[in-house]
């Protein structure tokens, strides 16, 4: 699947739970919720790098080819 | 009324067309043969005979088709007979009945029992050996977090008291100063989106009356001090 929002970025769940948490911590100006989206972002970070090695060993080229070309969260960012 | 006997006519002038049925595959249709392909031209010595017997099997198997269309019939008057004689809402009753046992049953029943394969995923997390490697920590960890974003235990500034923090950090968890302690409450209900504490604030005249009287002997002094500068100005 690599249309709709997978042509922007690899992870597009993970990348709204991400701006949710930093949101979040913006609109209520909590530094603890700054803190904790952090973790939530390494967490994702982490869990991802996971599954796209499950999914390189499943779709092989196809999916090495498709992480070349798309970012993982942000698009031309990261 | 055979097609055969029909008179054929041009639908433009009215006049009739010769049209030779024999020729024509779709004029022989109530022969009871369907389209009949053109028939191909004979050998010289052959047809005679082939059309003899042609013709005498046919008049032989009249009398049997007539006798087999006539039991089809009679079954048939027998089978509406029947119909007609039962209700048709205990036809319907019967089918609904026979279509619940035959077909809908197996079909709810395996997805009742295989409802999102609950029962092969249980099976798959009881798994001992596999269970913790498959990312469920990683899952958990998510979950947490999502949780303390939401709901934070804390605010950073006790974390860091908490933790030691150097001096220069501790600015942040430092108590603040008596004179700042009604405008702090103040700001930080109004900077809150929570009405109900908003009007809380509006409305908190004790609040209001410590910020005016913490503020008001430095207003006093540097009114003095003021008073005083223009005094001397004006010696």
């Amino acid at each position: 699947m690599t249309d709709g929002m997978f042509q922007y970025m690899r992870h597009p769940v993970y990348c709204g739970f991400i701006l949710l948490a930093f949101g979040f911590a913006a609109v209520t100006r909590s530094e603890t919720r700054g803190l904790m989206s952090l973790l939530l972002f390494a967490i994702l970070d982490f869990k991802s790098r996971r599954e796209e090695v499950a999914m390189e060993e499943r779709f092989g080229e196809d999916y090495a080819e498709y992480a070349g070309s798309v970012h993982r969260f942000f698009p031309r960012i990261y | 009324m055979r097609r055969s006997q029909r008179s054929v006519k041009c639908s433009s002038s009215g006049e009739p067309l010769n049209i030779d049925p024999s020729s024509n595959p779709f004029l022989s249709l109530d022969k009871g043969d369907g389209p009949v392909a053109p028939s191909k031209p004979e050998a010289p010595g052959e047809p005679k005979q082939v059309a003899g017997k042609s013709a005498a099997s046919k008049s032989a198997d009249e009398p049997a088709e007539q006798g087999k269309a006539e039991d089809v019939n009679a079954d048939a008057e027998e089978i509406v007979d029947a119909e007609a004689a039962s209700s048709p809402l205990d036809q319907v009753k019967e089918y609904a009945e026979e279509f619940k046992q035959t077909v809908a049953m197996p079909i709810f029943a395996h997805r009742l029992k295989e409802t999102f394969a609950a029962d092969e995923l249980l099976d798959e997390l009881k798994e001992k050996p596999h269970l913790g490697r498959r990312g469920e920590l990683i899952l958990l960890g998510q979950l947490l977090v999502s949780l303390l974003v939401v709901c934070p235990p804390m605010q950073l500034k006790g974390l860091l008291h908490l933790a030691g923090a150097p001096p220069s950090l501790r600015v942040l968890s430092a108590p603040h100063s008596p004179s700042d302690a009604g405008s702090r409450l103040l700001l930080t209900a109004h900077s809150r989106t929570d009405v109900r504490s908003r009007r809380r604030a509006r409305y908190d005249f004790g609040a209001l009356h410590e910020c005016v009287r913490r503020v008001q002997p430095r207003t006093q002094f540097y009114a003095s001090t003021h008073a005083a500068q223009r005094g001397r100005v004006r010696d």
